[in-house]
């Protein structure tokens, strides 16, 4: 039987169900056992999904501790021998895969954004060098295929009609960093089958069970140590919204350099946020929590206004979903203008203030 | 406190080239630089040593060609620096060099390991855990602020950012930090008395004579991942108008956009 865990990241809620689609490219999603691993109580929404879910009982500090979390799936797989481990390349995603694959002796792909099948050997592809070169790399480790994913990338539009068991684990003994073992097992399986369907279940509502279990760890153990790391305070960020769920993105590069702020003058009546590319961030000008590219942001807007932006590899790797590119160039063989819709050849401020005006004065 | 910086020298990701038949990276003699995110975790070691007095040792591993870059690093105020050197460590993936690097560190000793969370040419961010998880140390990334525990007997509060949030934590050492490139940190420039003082001396290189390990658990062959090919990037050409920054073109656009519903008429 082939198993594969999916990690589900707190922060991405529904967006780790995207990660489904890297395993559908991979194995016959209706021979395989799906699992996943959580650390906050599963969304309902997850149900139907996935075959199990462990959920790991994790104090909000437990959240924030990549090698402990790391060594609760090591135990996980110890159990079920994954053929593939996958997590979303986000903030705590990145840390604990790589703490797991180190404990685990296996390979792991970072960043990966495609995977393909040739001559029976699953290949992960990542950018690397800024996106200028992409690479296509396989794992030779003997444990689990293991990856992270970049967010935004995939889509999954399948089914989730599968009965799905949700296992709990109490983490006892925060303060002795041990993870309690004992497994109890409570309110086990309460299906309710769709009888017409006979054994294979459809219906998704409801028939989910539960399992608690208390899992220990010796005291002893090597991985024992991850729990010197508590979470003191956690404040939000004073900041615009995020570029990733823009609908419109009104992007600046070194065309507009001295006048960025212009940008925003489009951005109001278009409804657009505003971004920035690459250049414009390492010289100061724009905040990095607005860089689209490999290295800031994968933006996934409906329309991107390329406003002096020349194009560099890395930077068109984070314009994976975009449905209509518009540049402003005076290089018309920019390499974003390959990917544009509409090309404008000319001066991207003298552009702002037209179309602005333009647009302006039919709502007047 | 013991401080060990982790610094990688990258090439120059404008002008880098490639063994495509062998899959690696040539190094020597091309144009390199220091990963800026490894730049700011050195300010930020030498930062603490000004506030509560540390050892900072600086460790990279690379071909032997390196060594005035980490000879800069104690012009800027390391106390040393140790470069990991060695043929048979050549087209290590992640791994493998963290299983290098980690032995390198517990040669050198350490409280803290700091280094950048990203590198600008692999951007794996996994290098920095995995010495964490080798070394038995705590382990937090996209630092931007950090500073001596005064509560603690041995710890460090770290701020970091999730995206929008604002962390703070208290660690414990020994820890392994990987510093942001948002985190402000600078080093300094370098005093002009001190650019042609001999600092070769204060530099240590290390082969696999020390590090010790076996045939075939390094470079290629002990790797864990194998990059089967690279390729440079393409774009297939999409069907694309051109317009002049004219009235015309500015009107083509504006009917662009109304057309596919980013305008409201209202």
């Amino acid at each position: 039987m082939i198993r594969v865990l999916i990690y589900l990241d707190e922060n991405s809620g529904k967006g780790s169900l995207e990660l489904i689609e890297v395993v559908r490219r991979m194995y016959p999603l209706d021979e395989i056992e799906l699992c996943a691993a959580a650390f906050a109580k599963p969304e309902e929404s997850l149900l139907g999904y996935f075959d199990e879910i462990h959920y790991f009982q994790a104090s909000e500090s437990q959240k924030y501790q990549a090698r402990f979390m790391a060594s609760c799936i090591e135990k996980l797989e110890r159990q079920k021998h994954f053929s593939c481990i996958i997590m979303a390349a986000v903030f705590m995603g990145r840390m604990t895969a790589a703490a797991l694959a180190a404990k685990l002796g296996t390979g792991l792909v970072a960043d990966v954004v495609d995977v393909c099948i040739e001559g029976g050997e699953i290949q992960m592809i990542r950018p690397a060098f800024e996106g200028k070169l992409m690479a296509c790399i396989t794992n030779q480790g003997l444990g689990p295929i293991m990856m992270t994913v970049r967010p935004g990338v995939f889509r999954y539009d399948g089914t989730s009609d599968r009965s799905t068991c949700i296992i709990t684990y109490e983490l006892a003994d925060e303060e002795a960093h041990g993870i309690r073992e004992k497994r109890l097992t409570e309110n086990v399986r309460n299906d309710e089958y769709d009888a017409s369907a006979g054994s294979v279940c459809t219906c998704r509502k409801e028939p989910y069970s539960r399992e608690l279990c208390i899992m220990e760890q010796g005291a002893k153990m090597r991985d024992t140590r991850g729990g010197g790391v508590q979470l003191i305070a956690c404040t939000r960020k004073d900041e615009n919204r995020d570029i990733c769920n823009a609908e419109i993105l009104v992007s600046g590069g070194g065309g507009v350099r001295n006048h960025f702020e212009e940008l925003a003058r489009l951005a109001k009546p278009l409804g657009a946020m505003v971004s920035s590319s690459r250049k414009l961030v390492d010289e100061g000008i724009a905040p990095r929590s607005i860089q689209v590219g490999q290295s800031g942001r994968t933006v996934s807007p409906k329309l991107y206004l390329a406003l002096g932006i020349y194009g560099s590899m890395q930077h068109i790797e984070g314009l994976k979903n975009v449905e209509h590119i518009i540049s402003v160039n005076t290089n018309r063989n920019a390499p974003i203008c390959s990917l544009s819709e509409i090309v404008v050849e000319g001066d991207a401020v003298e552009f702002i203030e037209k179309l602005t005006k333009r647009i302006n004065q039919n709502k007047n | 406190m013991k401080i060990v910086c982790l610094v990688k020298i990258i090439p120059d990701v404008e002008h880098f080239t490639y063994d495509y038949d062998k899959n690696i990276l040539v190094r020597e003699n091309k144009k390199s630089v220091v990963n800026p995110e490894d730049s700011c975790a050195v300010a930020a070691a030498l930062r603490m040593k000004e506030k509560c007095g540390a050892e900072v040792t600086v460790v990279s591993m690379g071909p032997v060609s390196n060594q005035k870059y980490l000879e800069n690093f104690i012009r800027c105020g390391a106390d040393r620096a140790v470069l990991i050197s060695d043929e048979m460590f050549r087209g290590s993936d992640t791994y493998v060099t963290s299983r290098i690097l980690a032995k390198g560190i517990e040669l050198s000793g350490f409280d803290l390991v700091i280094g950048g969370t990203h590198s600008l040419d692999g951007d794996t961010g996994q290098v920095l855990p995995q010495v964490a998880e080798l070394l038995d140390a705590e382990i937090m990334s996209h630092v931007t602020e950090i500073r001596r525990n005064e509560q603690a007997d041995r710890g460090i509060l770290a701020e970091a950012e999730d995206g929008k949030k604002k962390l703070t934590f208290s660690i414990s050492l020994p820890a392994v930090i990987g510093i942001s490139g948002e985190s402000g940190y600078k080093l300094l420039y370098i005093r002009y008395d001190d650019w042609k003082k001999d600092m070769s001396d204060r530099l240590k290189v290390l082969t696999n004579r020390e590090l010790c390990f076996g045939e075939g658990e390094t470079g290629l062959a002990g790797s864990r991942t194998r990059v089967l090919r690279t390729y440079p990037k393409k774009f297939s050409d999409k069907e694309k108008r051109v317009v002049q920054n004219d009235e015309a073109g500015i009107e083509y656009v504006y009917q662009f956009l109304l057309e596919k519903g980013f305008l409201n008429d209202d």
